[in-house]
């Protein structure tokens, strides 16, 4: 480019020169961390990311001190280290805690961290909810792996498979820790989703399209939308176990009408996905960091998103390829397997892409590539015997034995936890100026890979010579003892890599920091200088690799030269852009620090905890605690600054908050909605899935209301829904009078008499849960759509308080916005669940 | 269509994009759910079709599917050609290709299993 060509370019961007000299000391001022005590209230990403990570780690070492146990036992034939019934409790807490409270965490630490800068965003749109998430799997995390120390450890396997988890078979409180514990990945990936999904759609840097959206990005978009489909089957499961444990509704008792195949569909439908909701945003890691350290573009880009896309649907199908011994069907086994196979096929287009790069590049040698090398020969050889274990007749061989093992380990450590380790080294720079030791990298790779691999190859051979998985010992003489041994050997290899890595993490991070830099070349936006507040200013973004395209653009973003270079309302604040183009919309004001989400998750946790131990009363008032809390801080999140719009750039003003369809918190509700169907949905095919079960529907002694009653709780639904609207006529335009309570009152009597009028119905039919599996999915479906009456009651009180005080206005309507959502939503599930048991009846 | 494609063009786009994949969903979804109601409805005598007329009500699917599929791809590869260059025409096209392997594949037991045989 020309001077004269510069100076234009120059010229171009969105904010001019000199900069006032109060900007940049309000920017640091408004984002500002808590110190001291208070550090606990910080909602920034980076400061909860480091948290979330960190967190994460350490559940990562703690699983693998389970996992030393769990080799040091079957080091040696009929070996007595550890007593059976602790061995169950310990595999069962080293995969528990691997899944759920290291894998899906870690993925959606690293993007609580990573995302917001690397989409040019000051914060993820959402703060406080990122940190209540990450809170209460904190507490509710290390209060879970705490059981162990108490013997209350669940010990039915990491998926808890009934009968072995009824009250019958397990009756002490470790299955209930399990599935109540479980309550907080939920909580934390559902809000994870939202934030993925309203942030990356909608908060990226101008200019930022989908096209020139890095491949992490999309990665974790499609994750958030996974998750959306895939969690609310094992809210769904959870909940109906538990269920049958407290209430000895017979969901899964087979004696009863009910059936154990119900769980392993509803669990295998989240857990299947959940393996991809892993490995996909280890997949966009790689695809980020692969071009930076070949020195050249992502061979086959969009052919990469596209598989990422393809991937995600198939990953749906697959659910039932845990269930090949089940007893299915020989045609429905071998659909799941067809889509099983077929999976493989946009995995291929990855690592092909991912080969390419590297054939077309100049790859550095360092660590991050030796982990990413090693993740490809890993994963490459995981997906091989994923192939294998897809083929029924192979599968009916292998299933359950230590092949398996050996197969999930090669999936989830070679193609997550590989990925993620390269990524510790490439992206280390960005917390403290450092890098991490290449030296000591080296012999952490070699330890970590030479480990992995002399642990886990030899349980393929196990497997294929008979061992089956979870048994505490062996008798020796059966081919067993050499690869035990070999694997047990690994393991210490592996543990001293892990040691030697967390030695030099925590080396690195004493050392004095330095001015971050961007050691790799890299072109994404995270490598722009940041601090508390991200980017000092937004970059204006023209391709996919913005720093390899425009070299200054880091140096002009730091000066201010870009879009919002300060605070423009002195209030925290990021763009919302059009989720196509990513053109600036509007300006979200962002809420600050606070206790409410730190005491919130808090409450929750307590809840759950205390609820499992069946102290009520302490249970009901953590309960209430996070309920109050989240209330207060919606209360204080609805309410914008004075000004109706802002300046954030030269010339540009653009409007402080939108409503409706341009509101990002309309957009979280319509996702957590989707949410809250899909758990319908899932207790809805528990239900049809029972009653095609039963000889025939309903079942003997087991009668259904008439339709006419269940219509006329239908029409109360509908009638709750109609009546809610007229408590915001008119609200675009002015805001809306006292007098309003009156249809917010009478639309709450209409839903909750059609919701007790569902019941009565119900009830003089002589519905009996405990009797039969159908009459218990009645029951779960009823508990359900209470739980929902109970929420709306709680939303109308706070409505009616926000009505009170004058609180909405055609500015300042997301509350009501957002509540009618919830509340038409849950009226449309009490017709469903009005209806459905006739329909399904009907079609019986 | 067509006017709402211009007025929301990201769920134009969306819609576009993973249409072929929704397709697969939906043919993989009947396929799997026919065989679970169908063959129940068989074991408990109250089924209105035989176990053959079920497999071939499969097969009719999945013929009418794969004939989506490949319209969808030739609207992905001639949509393509015209537009060139950006996202939307790849990810739709080799999406389509991906839904149309699938569908396939998800087909082929059809030919070769009796509808409700025994695991």
């Amino acid at each position: 480019m020309t001077p004269e060509g510069d100076e234009a370019a120059m010229r171009q961007l969105p904010s001019s020169l000199p900069r006032p000299p109060d900007e940049l000391p309000a920017l640091e001022r408004v984002w500002e961390l808590p110190r001291g005590r208070r550090s606990v209230t910080a909602v920034n990403n980076t400061y909860i990311g480091k948290l979330y990570i960190a967190t994460a780690l350490l559940f990562l070492l703690l699983a693998g001190v389970l996992a030393l146990l769990m080799r040091a036992q079957l080091a040696v034939p009929g070996n007595t280290l550890l007593a059976p019934g602790t061995y169950n409790q310990v595999f069962t807490m080293h995969g528990s805690v691997m899944m759920f409270l290291f894998a899906v965490p870690i993925v959606e630490a690293v993007a609580v961290y990573l995302l917001p800068n690397m989409l040019g965003a000051r914060d993820l749109p959402f703060p406080r909810l990122s940190a209540y998430a990450y809170w209460a799997y904190a507490f509710g995390g290390l209060a879970f792996f705490c059981t162990l120390f108490l013997g209350l450890a669940p010990d039915g396997g990491w998926f808890m498979y009934p009968p072995l988890t009824s009250r019958v078979e397990s009756p002490g409180l470790n299955a209930d820790f399990w599935l109540l514990g479980i309550g907080f990945i939920e909580i934390s990936a559902i809000a994870g989703a939202v934030e993925l999904i309203v942030g990356i759609l909608l908060t990226r840097a101008p200019g930022m399209t989908l096209v020139r959206m890095p491949v992490y990005a999309w990665a974790m978009l499609i994750v958030g939308l996974m998750i959306v489909f895939a969690f609310p089957a094992v809210i769904a499961c959870t909940a109906l176990l538990e269920m049958e444990r407290a209430f000895d509704w017979p969901f899964f008792d087979a004696g009863r009408g009910g059936d154990p195949l119900l769980w392993q569909h509803l669990f295998w439908f989240f857990g299947h996905p959940d393996v991809y909701i892993i490995f996909l945003p280890a997949a966009g890691m790689v695809s980020v960091m692969l071009p930076a350290l070949a020195g050249t573009p992502l061979v086959g880009h969009r052919a990469v998103i596209a598989a990422l896309l393809a991937t995600g649907f198939f990953s749906f199908a697959l659910w039932a390829h845990h269930m090949f011994t089940a007893g299915l069907g020989s045609l429905s086994l071998s659909f799941v397997s067809a889509a099983s196979m077929a999976v493989a096929i946009p995995a291929g287009i990855q690592v092909f892409a991912w080969l390419g790069t590297l054939w077309r590049g100049r790859v550095r040698w360092n660590t991050p590539t030796l982990f990413l090398l090693g993740f490809l020969v890993t994963f490459t050889m995981g997906g091989l015997t994923g192939v294998m274990v897809a083929a029924l007749p192979f599968d009916w061989q292998a299933h359950d034995s230590y092949f398996i093992v050996a197969h999930l380990h090669y999936v989830l450590i070679g193609g997550m936890v590989m990925p993620v380790l390269a990524a510790l080294y490439y992206w280390m720079p960005l917390l403290g100026g450092n890098q991490l030791s290449e030296r000591l990298g080296r012999w952490v790779f070699a330890l970590v890979f030479g480990g992995f691999h002399l642990t886990f190859f030899p349980m393929h051979l196990a497997g294929l010579l008979g061992m089956p998985r979870r048994v505490y010992t062996y008798e020796t003489g059966l081919g067993w003892d050499g690869p035990n041994l070999l694997s047990t050997a690994g393991t210490l290899v592996l543990t001293l890599g892990f040691l030697l890595l967390l030695l030099d993490v925590v080396r690195t991070l004493r050392q004095p920091r330095r001015a971050q830099q961007n050691p790799w070349n890299a072109p994404t936006l995270e490598w722009v200088p940041s601090a508390n507040y991200g980017m000092r200013s937004i970059p204006q973004v023209e391709s996919s690799h913005p720093l390899w395209q425009r070299p200054s653009l880091a140096e002009e973003a730091q000066a201010g030269r870009h879009w919002l270079p300060g605070t423009a309302t002195g209030r925290r604040e990021t763009l919302f852009t059009t989720p196509l183009r990513a053109d600036p919309h509007h300006l979200i004001v962002l809420p600050g620090p606070s206790w409410l989400p730190v005491l919130g998750a808090l409450g929750t946790a307590a809840f759950f905890l205390l609820l499992t131990v069946k102290w009520f009363v302490p249970a009901t008032a953590g309960g209430l605690l996070a309920v109050g809390c989240v209330l207060a801080w919606l209360w204080q999140t609805d309410c914008l600054p004075a000004d109706r719009d802002a300046q954030v750039a030269d010339g540009v003003r653009l409007p402080v908050g939108d409503r409706l369809g341009w509101s990002h918190s309309w957009w979280a509700t319509v996702v957590v909605l989707v949410v809250d169907f899909m758990v319908l949905a899932s207790m809805a095919f528990a239900h049809v899935h029972l009653a095609m079960l039963a000889p025939e529907c309903p079942p003997p002694g087991a009668a259904l209301p008439s339709l006419g009653r269940v219509a006329l709780a239908a029409g109360g639904f509908v009638l709750g829904g109609a009546l809610f609207a007229w408590t915001g006529h008119g609200l675009g335009a002015r805001a809306p009078g006292r007098w309003r309570l009156l249809p917010l009152l009478a639309a709450t009597g209409a839903t909750v008499g059609a919701f007790a009028l569902l019941l009565g119905a119900f009830v003089d039919t002589g519905l009996a849960p405990t009797a039969h599996g159908w009459g218990a999915t009645i029951a779960g479906l009823l508990s359900y759509l209470g739980f929902h009456v109970v929420l709306l009651l709680v939303a109308a009180a706070y409505l009616a308080a926000r009505l009170w005080h004058g609180l909405l206005t055609p500015r300042q309507r997301a509350t009501w916005d957002n509540t009618a959502l919830l509340w038409w939503g849950a009226c449309a599930q009490g017709v469903i669940t009005a209806l459905l048991p006739h329909a399904v009846a009907a079609l019986m | 269509m067509k006017s709402v494609g211009r007025r929301f063009p990201f769920f134009a786009g969306t819609w576009a994009g993973s249409a072929p994949l929704l397709l697969w969903a939906l043919h993989f979804a009947f396929c799997y759910g026919a065989v679970a109601v169908g063959c129940t409805a068989i074991l408990h005598g109250g089924a209105w079709l035989t176990a053959e007329q079920l497999r071939l009500l499969m097969g009719g699917a999945t013929v009418l599917a794969l004939a989506l599929g490949a319209l969808l791809l030739w609207r992905a590869f001639a949509a393509g050609r015209q537009v060139g260059g950006r996202l939307l025409p790849r990810v739709r096209l080799l999406g389509a290709l991906l839904a149309l392997v699938g569908m396939a594949w998800t087909g082929l037991p059809l030919a070769m299993l009796p509808a409700c045989g025994a695991g």
